[in-house]
């Protein structure tokens, strides 16, 4: 079957990727320039200190040896120690997983819910005053930086009428859910612009298609139509929008977690880059490029089963 | 044929040239506000005689005054002209930093989509590998290596921007490269590079100045996130988002410390889009 | 002949023109049960778009004029409003059959929608009846072909398919919109049998819309030619043929090429008609027209019947001259 020959040659392509990730990933800390575990120690460090971390990470051995050795203890879950607290990265990304995925999972429904309304709505009332506004805001909303949006929310509906947390997740459940509300609005507002664009101009072009007329001909409603073939169109546009945007999603995630002090994997990542805890910064490196991964290999299945044309390469 | 009531119809086709097109108002508008940040940014502090450096702990979040026209900041220095300083970092950088991306990218594009095969594969492969990566992630994660600051950051953003424009040259390329008169110039024996380099390029290159141009966008917003960070332009040196993340814990008193910088971000980042999009629309008639 | 549709006055207009232009019209058309009405053009002639305001499908930038559409209703005709129509009592068929599919569908599902559409039934039974429905319009193995996308069928097959769609409307009248152009050759005259074949057997009614005269000669019973947003002629298709009366018409017939007469060079028609902002004041043809005199550039003629043929209606100020 075509779409079966399809996913296992994609599953088969992210084999040699994820090797060459990983790999980049090794590399990085000997792009910087003069002896790595100096790098990582500091320049105040002592020379013990930094032998010492030259022999924890391996880094006197060759670096086929030390890429081999890093791949085999990846597979096996040990991605090493942090240079800071000594604590395993593993553990680290296992505690920090949490906030990160509950403010994804929440902004990207949020983003896909108003990206939605708000090109559909764009769309249908082309050319109207509404159009133009919806467009101007998108417009703006594409300039507008992240972590100063979410700075705004809390200016101006946090501070003011105290209902949200303005930092941490908060322990139970419904403390988290209720300390990533303004996280996610905040997210839908970096990403969705970018979102509506595209959907919108995909409508605007399928409301010109021929058999959007021939369906108005037979007589089917405007909200039949949209609901039965053009939102199998657009799904194929979101689906392929959100596997574009993924690494800006991250970004603007750690940007977030940032802005309102969410102790999640992006915070860990950038609190790593400042103190030079190089094996957090790989595993953390390792494990987002992971998730990027799978989601561009997951969009495409989906858009395979979506579009019968896809498989036909 | 004419008629006596002096109906002419035509027989063939008038031969009039079609006038230069104009560049929409919108474009037009965008140019001028970023001709504005340019001036204020080179006179703006020549004509305000602080210093955006100088601390003076005494006067520390003033609000604003006849002396200070936008109040001071955490550190007591000029709030206004530290914004207008920041312009002289925030500008170039990004501008440079979607710069080389373009001369890279747009070079390996043509390359891998007009010749095809082996070059194709290398580039189409380093380009998937890179794209693989979480691109901001990596931006973070080569900030580390190579240190925080300009120099690193463009550094960094060459070594990923490119991506995105050698795939647009080498897609524009691919088309391009099937058309007649690129047939008739192969047919007239001209040497392939000169082909590229003359004829098929230069139709490729509306499409990446509007990419060019969302670009820089896009340079100046990952600069000031990454500063905002703590891992971008360092302080004291004025940022936007670096002045952002210091205002921030005054939010309550002094908003305008967070709010200024990203109004200017903002503002910024609308009228090079505003330049892009009139770009787009007279490429497109 | 019990007549089925009576449209009167009908105008298409630019949207946004002050004072008003209108591309086509005004314009009366009407049908009999089971007759098929051709209406011929050359491009810009403003056919297609005459057919589209029937049912208000006008692409962005133009609106339907104000005028009356009466519509056979249990026996008489009774005024409706076009978009209630669609599907219901006229249904509609256009030139790129790709076009008119969605492309992430399967054709079955297409047809069926549109079953379920007109009569709420279920799924399943909807599915059954786009299979007939295949059947009907002659393609193979309908219950194969019904699980496969449109780009996986010919452009023949295409079509019927659309015919098939068409047909789900149950409705007494079909607008073709050039569904022939499209298509090769050999392909054409099948899709015309088909038509023909629905016409006399189902007695659909038939507004079929062409710029190919010879076309036009097989299929339709009565035609009507338009130039410039109006019709110049109309009658019953064996008159008009034969001894067609004005200069637009005797033009285009003479430019046909025709294997029984030999004799006579083909005379192409030399000039472009003329856009809908710069339609002439007087007859629209005049610029173009051989046999113009002044009273033809002042005033515009009006659509009327003329003495000796039957049925026969033309706008011209020469009419009864012999060439």
């Amino acid at each position: 079957m075509d779409r079966g020959r399809f996913i296992f040659r994609r599953l088969l392509q992210t084999i040699p990727l994820l090797a060459g990730i990983m790999l980049l990933v090794l590399l990085l800390l000997h792009v910087v320039p003069g002896d790595p575990a100096r790098a990582i120690g500091g320049i105040s460090a002592s020379e013990e200190k930094v032998d010492q971390i030259r022999e924890e990470l391996g880094l006197n051995r060759s670096l086929p040896v030390q890429y081999v050795s890093y791949v085999g203890n990846a597979l096996r879950g040990d991605l090493g120690r942090s240079t800071r607290s000594g604590r395993t990265v593993t553990s680290i990304i296992a505690d920090r997983l949490a906030p990160t995925a509950l403010l994804l999972a929440c902004g990207m429904i949020l983003s896909i819910a108003l990206s939605s309304v708000i090109s559909v709505i764009s769309a249908r009332n082309k050319d109207s005053v509404l159009d133009f506004a919806l467009i101007g805001v998108t417009v703006a909303g594409i300039s507008i930086p992240t972590f100063w949006a979410g700075l705004m929310l809390i200016l101006l509906i946090a501070l003011p009428t105290g209902l949200f947390p303005i930092n941490g997740f908060g322990d139970t459940p419904l403390e988290n859910l209720h300390s990533i509300v303004l996280p996610a609005l905040t997210f839908a507002i970096a990403i969705s612009p970018v979102m509506i664009r595209a959907l919108r101009a995909k409508l605007v072009d399928l409301y010109r298609q021929d058999f959007v007329m021939m369906s108005r001909a037979a007589g089917l409603s405007e909200n039949a139509i949209l609901f039965r073939h053009l939102s199998r169109h657009a799904a194929i546009i979101l689906v392929t929008m959100i596997s574009v945007q993924v690494g800006p999603m991250i970004f603007v995630s750690v940007v977030i977690e940032k802005t309102y002090a969410l102790p999640g994997l992006g915070e860990a990542l950038v609190n790593a880059v400042s103190q030079r805890d190089f094996p957090v910064i790989q595993g953390i490196t390792l494990v987002t490029a992971l998730f990027v991964t799978a989601v561009h290999l997951t969009a495409d299945i989906v858009i395979s089963f979506l579009n019968p044309r896809m498989t036909l390469k | 044929m004419t008629d006596h009531s002096g109906f002419t119809v035509p027989t063939e086709a008038p031969a009039v040239r079609a006038p230069r097109k104009r560049l929409p108002g919108k474009a037009r508008f965008g140019l001028a506000i970023i001709a504005l940040y340019v001036l204020a940014g080179v006179f703006g502090p020549m004509l305000l005689p602080f210093d955006p450096d100088a601390a003076n702990i005494l006067q520390r979040l003033r609000p604003p005054s006849a002396q200070h026209w936008l109040g001071t900041d955490q550190l007591g220095r000029d709030f206004l002209v530290r914004l207008l300083y920041a312009i002289r970092i925030d500008l170039p950088v990004a501008f440079l930093a979607a710069f080389f991306p373009m001369l890279i990218g747009t070079a390996l594009g043509a390359v891998a989509g007009f010749f095809g095969r082996i070059p194709d594969i290398v580039v189409s492969r380093s380009a998937d590998i890179v794209q693989a990566f979480p691109v901001y992630v990596f931006l973070l994660v080569l900030v580390f290596a190579l240190g925080s600051g300009a120099t690193s950051f463009i550094l960094a953003a060459t070594v990923i921007a490119w991506v995105g424009y050698a795939r647009l040259v080498r897609g524009e390329v691919m088309r391009l490269r099937e058309m007649e008169f690129v047939a008739a110039a192969r047919v007239s024996g001209l040497p392939p590079m000169r082909i590229l380099a003359t004829h098929v390029l230069p139709n490729a290159l509306p499409q990446t100045m509007i990419y060019f141009m969302s670009d820089i966008v896009m340079m100046v917003l990952v600069l000031s996130s990454l500063s905002f960070l703590g891992v971008g332009i360092q302080p004291p040196t004025a940022e936007w988002g670096r002045m952002i993340a210091e205002g921030q814990p005054f939010l309550r008193s002094q908003w305008i410390l967070s709010v200024a910088p990203g109004l200017m971000l903002m503002m910024f980042g609308i009228a090079l889009s505003l330049v892009a999009d009139g770009l787009d629309e007279w490429s497109r008639k | 002949m019990t007549r089925i549709l009576e449209i009167a006055d009908l105008r298409v207009d630019l949207s946004r023109a002050e004072p008003r232009v209108s591309p086509v019209g005004p314009v009366d058309l009407w049908l009999d049960a089971g007759e098929c009405l051709g209406i011929v053009g050359e491009s810009g002639s403003g056919k297609s778009l005459t057919l589209k305001a029937i049912l208000d499908l006008l692409p962005d930038g133009l609106t339907r004029g104000t005028g009356t559409q009466k519509i056979a209703q249990g026996g008489k005709l009774v005024p409706t409003d076009p978009r209630r129509l669609r599907g219901a009592k006229i249904s509609m068929i256009s030139q790129e059959p790709a076009a008119a599919l969605d492309p992430l569908m399967r054709i079955g599902d297409l047809i069926g929608e549109i079953v379920r559409h007109h009569s709420g039934c279920s799924w399943a039974e909807a599915r059954l009846r786009a299979v007939d429905l295949l059947r009907r319009v002659g393609v193979p193995d309908p219950e194969t072909r019904a699980r496969f996308w449109p780009h996986e069928l010919s452009g023949g097959l295409k079509q019927r398919v659309v015919i098939s769609m068409a047909l789900a409307c149950q409705s007494d009248i079909l607008l073709c919109d050039e569904p022939t152009t499209a298509l090769d050759v050999t392909i054409q005259a099948q899709i015309v049998d088909l038509l023909r074949d629905l016409q006399v057997n189902d007695g659909l009614g038939l507004i079929f819309v062409t710029h190919d005269l010879a076309l036009i000669r097989q299929i339709a019973d009565r035609i009507c030619i338009m130039y410039a947003g109006l019709i110049v002629e109309t009658g019953p298709s064996a008159e008009i043929f034969s001894n067609p009366q004005h200069p637009y018409t005797r033009a285009l017939l003479s430019a046909l090429p025709d294997i029984e007469q030999s004799e006579g060079r083909q005379v192409p028609i030399e000039g472009t008609p003329p856009a809908a902002t710069a339609f002439p004041q007087g007859c629209r043809f005049a610029p173009r027209c051989l046999r113009a005199s002044d009273v033809c550039r002042q005033a515009a003629p009006a659509l009327l019947a003329t003495e000796d043929a039957q049925g026969v209606k033309v706008a011209c100020h020469h009419t009864g001259d012999v060439t």
